[in-house]
């Protein structure tokens, strides 16, 4: 009776590291994986051959961690090229692959389809581990799983992971490199999985194809998706809700499947967060009374209320931005030809024209999101068309969207946070420190502080009114201490209050000596905060000068009204 | 050279079949992007629905008619009950939910008809040979009806209102709707057909393979995903092209290779290989 409950808790312990791992793949950085298995397959076939072969344990734990994060770094490449729901069938493509490759791979590689057999249980000082060893060692793994998974949560990559997964452009354009970001969550996801395969080998004392395929990696979906992903108590729960389930229904054999896929369905449709999940009846219901670490609220009365303080302005150098002959086309459109600006610090450049004049593909193109089929763009001189859109962000051109692209169900400090953990941050060893660690929650709230945020900062971004969000975007971009502001419709759907203090704003940060490119259909606030107009009208510059001059312009005024 | 024209014209029915599937899945990730796994699972109860119904009435035509219009009936109530309830949730609810689904289908079956494979036969009589082919009749009325249905299905999209509604809600669900399209009616007729087909083809494989067993549409589940993807998610042309494509690929991979995969493998294989070099499928365009 005993052995049986010590064998189920390690078969709970294994998969609960199974579902850690994929938990940072799928519910941290937002990455679907249908084929998680092939990761504990590469830690599990390891250690068995390495353990067959004779060597010690020492070295088959770190081969069959080494193997599957190595492994599950070169799988997280696709997801640089494919977008979500191919990489849910590309994973579920490897899952199948995999598994058959082992099977029918030459006899003596991997055993065949029966796989490997007569792995030894591993010894200390020559004693051999009974059931409760085994559960103590996998108990000991899954402490220290769970505790580098709180680690990494409260960390700089964790909340870059969260980034990617509300909004992967945005993240990209508040200066993360998402491909890297991405492909550390499979890594390190990969890495869980191995040392579960490295338990899972020792303990069963045989491994074979079928374990690992799609089947099992959909089984660890489950888990995580029962339990409530995108958190540590989920995938904990999950698992050990599903090792218990079946032997509790065991009486019930024959309907297993049934009562599995049914409770799947289930819970998606009434608990769809999970049973423990952030938007569960449950967790929801317990929050009241949990414990929760008490913030600290930064003293924000001694701070500048519109002045950005110097503080978080950083480099003093002042940057101006010069665009020449910019072109690109989408098949045979030519959505911009050969358009040129400059804009220089401390001023303002309107850049205006009709829908579809071709506005907010140059401001893709300036950030990087497009590549132009010509000309050159420069910063301070230096050619910077043909980067990525995260090195242009971190040279210091930062962008708000037409329409806005907070991360939505972060917090309104959060989302400032992940621009400034990317300038200063992102470091191997830096990003696994806690981002909200004094200084750089201090130098947030003064930017929200300084940009009327300060009252919603542990609000998350989506319950904010528009002209609050579009208020976020301007701080999250100052969080990258960006010197050229593209500000795309800023104004845009406020009330006339909201534009007015938006206004101001914009005002303060040309006079710290900003270099800003607005685009803006209200001509009114145009013509009042701009020094200079470029106008655009199906791709091409039709005008430019000041703002009084182009208004009288008799070309622009027919590009607006018509003949 | 007969030998291989035979092995292309089997890939060739075995493609039809997938295509048939996959444009189910294909017209509902256009209305919905979800991806309906248990679409497979129409494709497993049309196969039994047409066996109990050709052995009571021994009509093939009857079997082939009811068994998609109850199927499709049983599309439509998936959609009405789980997936309209799943629309603001998040992207991957939908799809877990739909394997739960797929995974329940798969085991009521397995409970009302028994586990063990039942025979499907249907008189085969006559067979005949073009340039040293060998078509069987049954062969000929598989390519008729697969064929027939493919083209209603196509024709029922490009020149009924209907069609035209769906078409427009795959563009773009906000806008359709603000030109005053419907969209729930039509998501049911999208529901209905693509199940309706994909039970015909349930009814056709039973003969073809001469027997029906609870867990053929395993390998149709996730085949379809691949094809669809292949084909670039949402495009009919696509995704009937790919199955075919994947059909033949796997016949001739198996009969002249020695590569050490499985048959789903190799599918699967094909698939990562293709998505390497073309992302957007066949026929896709880029869209997130």
């Amino acid at each position: 009776m005993t052995d049986y409950l010590l064998t189920i808790a390690t078969v709970v312990a294994i998969n609960i590291l199974v579902a850690l791992g994929l938990n940072l793949i799928t519910g941290y950085a937002g990455q679907p994986h249908l084929g998680i298995g092939v990761y504990t397959s590469i830690g599990a076939y390891t250690t068995a051959l390495l353990l067959l072969a004779g060597m010690p344990l020492l070295v088959a734990l770190v081969l069959a961690l080494l193997g599957a994060t190595l492994f599950g770094a070169l799988t997280g490449l696709p997801s640089l090229r494919v977008n979500s729901d191919f990489l849910a069938v590309l994973t579920i493509g490897l899952a199948f692959v995999v598994e058959s490759l082992y099977g029918y791979l030459p006899q003596e590689w991997f055993g065949g389809p029966l796989g490997l057999t007569e792995i030894p249980k591993p010894q200390l000082l020559g004693v051999q581990f009974g059931s409760g060893a085994m559960l103590g060692m996998a108990g000991i793994f899954v402490l220290a799983g769970i505790a580098f998974n709180r680690l990494l949560a409260k960390s700089w990559l964790g909340l870059a992971w969260r980034s990617v997964r509300e909004d992967e452009l945005a993240s990209r354009v508040m200066g993360n490199s998402t491909a890297r970001i991405k492909v550390i969550a499979f890594a390190i996801g990969a890495g869980y999985c191995g040392v579960a395969g490295f338990l899972y080998a020792q303990f069963m004392g045989s491994v074979s194809p079928s374990d690992f395929g799609f089947l099992p990696s959909l089984f660890v979906v489950t888990t995580i998706m029962l339990g409530g992903v995108g958190t540590i108590r989920g995938p904990v729960l999950g698992a050990i809700l599903l090792g218990i389930l079946p032997e509790l229904f065991r009486f019930v054999q024959e309907y297993r499947n049934l009562i599995y896929g049914s409770l799947l369905v289930g819970v998606m449709l009434y608990q769809p967060s999970g049973l423990l999940g952030d938007e569960s009846l449950l967790w929801r219901s317990l929050g009241d009374r949990r414990w929760r670490p008490r913030r600290r609220e930064p003293d924000i009365s001694l701070m500048p209320s519109v002045a950005v303080s110097a503080a978080m302005r950083g480099s003093e150098a002042l940057t101006s931005l010069e665009v020449r002959d910019v072109s690109i086309s989408f098949g045979g459109l030519k959505a911009l030809d050969a358009v040129s600006l400059t804009v220089a610090p401390g001023r303002v450049l309107g850049v205006i024209g009709p829908n579809g004049a071709g506005k907010t593909s140059l401001f893709n193109i300036i950030s990087g999101v497009l590549r132009p089929t010509g000309g050159t763009i420069r910063l301070n001189g230096e050619p910077i068309q043909g980067l990525r859109p995260d090195a242009i962000s971190q040279l210091g051109i930062g962008r708000t969207f037409q329409i806005v692209r907070p991360f939505q169900n972060l917090s309104v400090l959060e989302n400032v946070l992940v621009a400034y953990g990317a300038k200063h941050y992102m470091r191997p060893l830096a990003c696994v420190r806690k981002y909200m660690d004094g200084a750089a929650v201090d130098a947030a709230m003064q930017l929200l502080a300084s940009t009327g945020l300060q009252g919603h900062a542990h609000l998350a971004a989506r319950t904010l009114p528009l002209g609050l969000q579009r208020r976020l975007e301007i701080a999250r971009i100052l969080a990258l201490d960006a010197q050229v502001l593209l500000l795309d419709e800023p104004f845009s759907g406020l009330s006339a209050e909201e534009a007015d203090s938006q206004k101001k704003l914009v005002l303060e940060l040309k006079r710290q000596g900003r270099a800003i490119v607005l685009i803006e259909h209200n001509m009114e606030i145009a013509v009042d905060l701009c020094d200079w107009f470029v106008v655009l009208n199906f791709g091409r510059q039709i005008a430019e000068g000041v703002p009084s001059e182009v208004c009288e312009n008799p070309m622009v005024i027919e590009a607006y009204l018509g003949k | 050279m007969a030998l291989f024209a035979q092995q292309i014209l089997n890939g060739v029915l075995i493609g039809t079949l997938y295509a048939m599937v996959a444009l189910g899945l294909s017209m509902i990730y256009g209305v919905l992007r979800i991806l309906h796994v248990a679409h497979a699972g129409m494709y497993v109860i049309g196969a039994y629905l047409g066996l109990f119904i050709y052995l009571r009435t021994r009509s093939y035509l009857a079997a082939i008619l009811l068994s998609g219009i109850i199927v499709g009936l049983i599309g439509m109530l998936l959609e009405r009950v789980v997936y309209r309830r799943m629309f603001n949730y998040a992207r991957d609810v939908p799809l877990i939910a739909s394997i739960g689904l797929f995974v329940v289908i798969t085991d009521l079956v397995r409970i009302t008809a028994g586990p063990e494979p039942l025979p499907f036969l249907i008189g085969r009589t006559g067979a005949f040979n073009v340039g040293g082919i060998r078509l069987s009749n049954f062969d000929l009325s598989f390519v008729a009806v697969s064929w027939g249905v493919i083209g209603l299905f196509v024709l029922f999209l490009m020149k009924t209102k209907t069609g035209f509604a769906i078409r427009a809600i795959a563009q773009s669900r906000e806008v359709a709707q603000m030109m005053g399209i419907n969209v729930n009616p039509a998501v049911q007729a999208v529901f209905f057909a693509g199940s309706f087909i994909a039970a015909v083809a349930g009814v056709l494989v039973g003969p073809f393979y001469a027997y029906i067993d609870p867990n053929m549409g395993n390998t149709f589940a996730y085949k379809a995903l691949a094809i669809i993807v292949i084909g670039g998610f949402g495009s009919m042309i696509g995704t009937v092209v790919g199955g075919i494509l994947l059909g033949v690929f796997e016949v001739l991979m198996v009969v002249y290779t020695k590569l050490p995969l499985s048959q789903e493998a190799l599918a699967m294989l094909f698939l990562i290989v293709f998505l390497l070099i073309r992302p957007t499928g066949i026929f896709g365009s880029a869209r997130r």
